[in-house]
């Protein structure tokens, strides 16, 4: 999920608002909704992406990093990613992982003009980073709703 | 001065398009036009559909006809659209073998609805889809044998000379993989919020295995289960042309064959074995399926569903639509990567 917290909330008392909410015909379904618009504005400002998954995924990316480094110096960690930010709140976290991410894709650029022997191993340390971190994500993802999603469209296409 | 741009609330302010379309229809066919109710399909995340019945009074005597209004919005997911590729290769494959819808009118410019448009006849049928289908063995049968017979049509038609050869005579079958692979990995710059290594990784492995054309063939973009109209055991029609091009027969086939559209069976597109959408599309077209292609087309195949995955994404998060399929299909797109991952270990 790369969509910014101010965004979701944002779309979804939009959704609530504009698509849902004047769909609906049972008043008590309406006051539900009207609470749930209520709930997220006022969750809003009290919440932040958990900071556990993302601590952990930060450090699998600078573990990698210094495996890297360790087999091609040229490509050590610039020092303004080397440390997790103080005061670790999950915004900060995001966007130190998300620039630790960048520094790995900048590895796997230049991964090709690496010496053999040199290239195998980075790329041996990209492989395992980047099969783990998938495996991590996945395993935050809910079980997908498609069928449920799709059902009031496809059917309904002429 | 010419015609600004419309808005999506405009384009789906149904006042307004039925008010241009009576226009439009005057115009093209030189007689006043009534048309009724629109309806609106809520489908997809991009072009805009609308039915309506129109009825005027020409030379001929008192028309009615039931017709399809297709517009693409300017905050659809592939915007800026052009409706020129697929009214063009609709209108040259109509008696093809194709079953496509009869396409009338077109246009690009906003002078007509302030968006790209085209017009065509209201097919009989519905959609299914690849869930929730209780298809009988004969009408799975049936569906499936029609569904590889029009593909093999679409691919044995010769478009040099027609209207398609402007949609890319510069595809040969050395460069159709590379310009797809570079069609998408452009998409995939544009829209995502952050770099993403396994993703990096696949696009490196495409582009290492960008494989030789058998023959250049018009390419549906998206063919599969939900882009067909059938009556009981009938397919009456091919939708969704928009992704329409020119390129590798096998990207199809590599299409259809994604596990999405078939959840729980072995069953492509939940209709037809493998071995004999193969064996029928073979007999159908003269070209042999190689498995090879077909599994680097499932690779990009799948990829495109996680550049498709991030369009979505950046769509949300930009603001423009609210529509919260878009995040909830995104936050899958994890998933697709591990797929992804999985795919490409069973390289035949």
């Amino acid at each position: 999920m790369n969509n910014t917290l101010d965004r979701l909330f944002a779309g979804l008392v939009a959704s609530l608002q504009g698509e849902i909410i004047p769909r609906l015909d049972d008043e008590f379904a309406r006051g539900q909704a009207y609470a749930a618009v209520d709930l997220l504005n006022n969750l809003r400002p009290r919440l932040d992406w958990a900071v556990g998954p993302l601590a952990e995924q930060v450090a699998a990316q600078l573990a990698a990093a210094q495996r890297i480094a360790a087999v091609a110096p040229e490509h050590a960690l610039p020092q303004e990613l080397e440390a997790v930010p103080q005061a670790a709140t999950g915004e900060a976290l995001r966007r130190h992982r998300d620039a630790l991410d960048e520094h790995l894709c900048k590895v796997l650029d230049r991964l090709a003009q690496a010496p053999a022997g040199q290239r195998e191993a980075l790329q041996a340390v990209l492989t395992q980073y980047m099969k783990e971190q998938v495996r991590r994500e996945v395993s935050l993802a809910a079980k997908p709703l498609f069928g449920e999603i799709a059902g009031n469209t496809g059917a309904d296409k002429k | 001065m010419s015609t600004p741009a419309a808005s999506t609330a405009e384009l789906l302010d149904e006042q307004r398009v039925r008010q241009k379309l009576e226009r439009v229809l005057r115009e093209r066919t030189g007689a006043a036009a009534s048309v009724g109710a629109l309806k609106r399909f809520p489908v997809g995340y991009s072009w805009l559909t609308y039915g309506f019945s129109a009825s005027w009074e020409d030379a001929s005597g008192a028309q009615r006809r039931e017709l399809i209004l297709r517009l693409g919005p300017p905050n659809g997911l592939f915007a800026p659209y052009s409706a020129a590729p697929q009214f063009l290769t609709l209108q040259a494959l109509r008696g093809s073998g194709v079953p496509v819808p009869a396409v009338h009118w077109h246009g690009d410019a906003a002078e007509a609805f302030g968006a790209p448009w085209f017009i065509c006849e209201k097919v009989p049928g519905r959609a299914p889809v690849m869930w929730g289908e209780t298809f009988s063995d004969q009408t799975r049968a049936a569906l499936g044998a029609q569904l590889a017979d029009a593909l093999a049509a679409l691919h044995r038609f010769d478009w040099r000379g027609t209207a398609i050869e402007s949609l890319g005579g510069q595809v040969t079958t050395a460069n159709a993989a590379r310009l797809q692979v570079d069609y998408w990995a452009g998409e995939m710059q544009r829209w995502q919020l952050r770099r993403q290594p396994m993703a990096e990784s696949v696009l490196a492995w495409l582009r290492a295995h960008c494989p030789e054309a058998p023959k250049v063939t018009v390419v549906h973009g998206d063919y599969r289960i939900g882009n067909f109209l059938c009556v009981d055991d009938r397919i009456t029609a091919i939708l969704d042309w928009e992704l329409v091009h020119l390129g590798d027969p096998h990207e199809d086939l590599g299409w259809m064959c994604q596990r999405t559209f078939r959840p729980g069976t072995s069953l492509i597109c939940t209709l037809i074995p493998r071995d004999e959408l193969y064996q029928r599309y073979e007999r159908g077209t003269g070209i042999k399926v190689s498995p090879k292609l077909v599994h680097f087309y499932e690779v990009l195949g799948l990829f495109k569903f996680y550049v498709i995955d991030i369009g979505a994404e950046r769509c949300f998060e930009d603001g423009l639509h609210n529509d919260l399929r878009l995040p909830s299909m995104a936050a899958q797109a994890s998933r697709l990567l591990l797929q992804l991952e999985k795919l490409i270990a069973e390289a035949p």
